[in-house]
């Protein structure tokens, strides 16, 4: 299986998890005021899955290129000024995410040595969320490395 | 100074074309790396934003606009409203305008709305002689009613900006976006009476007008569901999208009106929207948290609070830029990086956070039709083959009506106010 098929297929499923929470959340409503039984795992499920979707589809947003960004003026370059304008944000998006995926692991591997969990009735590890940060993230900087390296590659043999 | 320096920085970067999200956020950490303040904040806020019931919202009520959408609900609504008021003077543009209204009321978002309507108004109304610029224009300012009517997605994202109720702006949205509505309805019979004669008009026999009802009365019927449940305390915004999707689900389930691959297509775009939306909000609340340390936003406030000391006049000042950015911005990114920077000088005003909402967000759907950046053009050049020159000669006229209305809204806040407040 090569990279383009993971990423996409995290695409996919990051998207079947928003439908999960929906389901989810309307079951929640329709079990307190159906059937009387307010449910004490939806609202921090559905949570849950959030993180894990929203991040999970980070690495898919950028390969497809989704990120909201100001076009005005790379819309008006030519192809040269596009490459070296794609090329700048390659290294913002670079230095932020590592940042990101080496702070969050530290507090994701902080949580998992002391046995943190959440401070609600289901009493959840801590980790099992914030470890998605770390994860998706560091997803991300693998994905944008290899952006990077094919960028220097046709710099190189121009 | 200093404050001049990051802005200057900030926009400098926004227009290399950097994504938004990382813009803002390395803008942040990078301050924060100077300021010898711990980058542990930066994985904190992603977590917050993912770990967050009220903006849960946001997939929720794109899903469920992205499945009628797909369902192709637009042409029931459209019939629906073309069947009672087609024989009016400039009836199918009403139709639009009605139609419009009504997916709003079930719609978060602007590009949904206008997406859906437009696929059959456009061609209907140039079928039946209306000018093509004003059919683009009435269509791009139609859709835009999707935010000021809630359901409302930018709502909810400035709601958890400023840390107010989302049901409060919801409710709040109401009276403008009625008003909006009819504006536009106004506008558009004198444009048919005057400068359009040549238009025909649809006329329909009773048994076609109780066909289209049965068509489009289910969709009245869920935005009923919906907002009635939020106002009646029955169940949270988030909640209600939630229920939104499921009867959405089973109505074009029932009705066999998606096939399976539209409805995958649906969460994609559910996903992508949303990925997008959260990434600038965390990297929004980075830069904001990181401006706020260096004290930026609070010497703003001293300064405007010093210089400028009346209400309207500060308003003027955040609606002259706001038009001015939305030409080259687009909603979401003018909320996250404008609230920030405005909200201390907003309390130090003593300005109602709500009405600055809904003024806010007024001028943020100018913004949506400003070429040449703007949702709303992009789904009507899709749609009407269109060229930006087109769309901007017709969107002209409506954006001076949102004009007019925030103006109206500043000396009346009751028409905003009064549901949430005193109803």
């Amino acid at each position: 299986m090569n990279l383009d098929k993971i990423i996409k297929y995290s695409g996919y499923t990051a998207a079947g998890l928003y439908v999960l929470i929906g389901f989810i959340i309307s079951f929640e409503v329709i079990s307190r005021y159906i059937f009387n039984a307010p449910t004490i795992w939806v609202n921090e499920i559905s949570r849950l899955l959030q993180i894990w979707a929203t991040y999970l589809a980070l690495t898919y947003t950028f390969h497809n290129k989704e990120f909201i960004r100001i076009t005005v003026f790379y819309d008006r370059s030519n192809n040269k000024v596009k490459k070296i304008l794609d090329f700048i944000s390659i290294i913002f998006i670079l230095y932020f995410s590592s940042f990101v995926t080496y702070y969050g692991w530290l507090i994701a591997y902080d949580s998992f040595n002391v046995g943190r969990t959440s401070s609600t009735i289901l009493d959840l590890p801590a980790v099992i969320t914030e470890i998605a940060i770390p994860l998706c993230f560091a997803f991300l900087v693998l994905r944008v490395i290899l952006e990077f390296l094919r960028y220097i590659r046709e710099f190189i043999k121009k | 100074m200093t404050v001049a320096l990051i802005l200057f920085f900030l926009f400098f970067i926004l227009f290399l074309g950097v994504p938004i999200a990382f813009a803002l956020g390395s803008l942040g950490l990078s301050l924060m790396v100077l300021g010898d303040i711990s980058p542990m904040m930066l994985p904190q806020t992603f977590y917050s934003v993912g770990d967050n019931f009220i903006l849960l919202a946001v997939p929720m009520f794109l899903m469920m606009s992205n499945i009628l959408l797909k369902a192709g609900v637009g042409e029931d609504l459209f019939n629906f409203a073309q069947s009672w008021v087609g024989n009016f003077p400039g009836g199918l543009a009403i139709a639009t305008i009605i139609s419009c209204s009504i997916f709003a009321a079930i719609s978060g978002s602007s590009v949904a709305t206008a997406a859906t309507i437009s696929t059959v108004a456009f061609p209907a109304m140039i079928k039946r002689g209306y000018h093509r610029n004003f059919t683009l224009g009435i269509l791009a300012a139609g859709g835009t009613l999707g935010i000021l009517i809630p359901p409302s997605i930018p709502m909810i994202v400035y709601a958890f900006v400023v840390e107010e109720s989302v049901l409060t702006m919801f409710l709040a949205g109401i009276g403008p976006g009625i008003m909006l509505a009819l504006f536009f309805i106004i506008f558009s019979v004198f444009y048919v009476k005057i400068f359009n004669k040549e238009v025909q008009n649809v006329s329909s026999t009773k048994e076609e007008k109780i066909e289209n009802t049965k068509k489009g009365l289910p969709i009245l019927i869920m935005a009923f569901i919906m907002l009635g449940g939020i106002y009646a305390g029955i169940y949270t915004p988030t909640e209600a999208g939630g229920i939104g999707f499921l009867i959405s689900f089973i109505y074009v389930l029932v009705k066999k009106r998606i096939t399976f691959k539209g409805f995958i297509d649906s969460g994609l775009d559910t996903m992508k929207t949303t990925v997008t939306i959260f990434v600038i909000i965390a990297g929004a609340k980075i830069f904001g948290k990181a401006i706020s340390l260096y004290r930026i936003p609070q010497d703003l406030s001293n300064l405007i609070v010093s210089n400028i000391n009346e209400q309207g006049f500060f308003i003027l000042v955040v609606c002259i830029t706001l038009l001015i950015l939305g030409f080259i911005m687009e909603t979401l990114s003018l909320i996250l990086i404008m609230m920030p920077i405005f909200s201390i000088s907003i309390a130090a005003m003593n300005i109602d956070i709500i009405w600055f909402g809904i003024i806010f967000t007024i001028m943020i759907e100018c913004a949506l039709i400003t070429p040449p950046v703007g949702l709303n053009i992009y789904v009507l050049q899709a749609i009407g083959n269109a060229k930006m020159g087109e769309i901007g000669k017709g969107v002209a006229p409506f954006v001076v009506i949102m004009l007019f209305t925030v103006f109206v809204v500043y000396f009346f806040p009751d028409i905003a106010l009064y549901i949430p407040y005193k109803l």
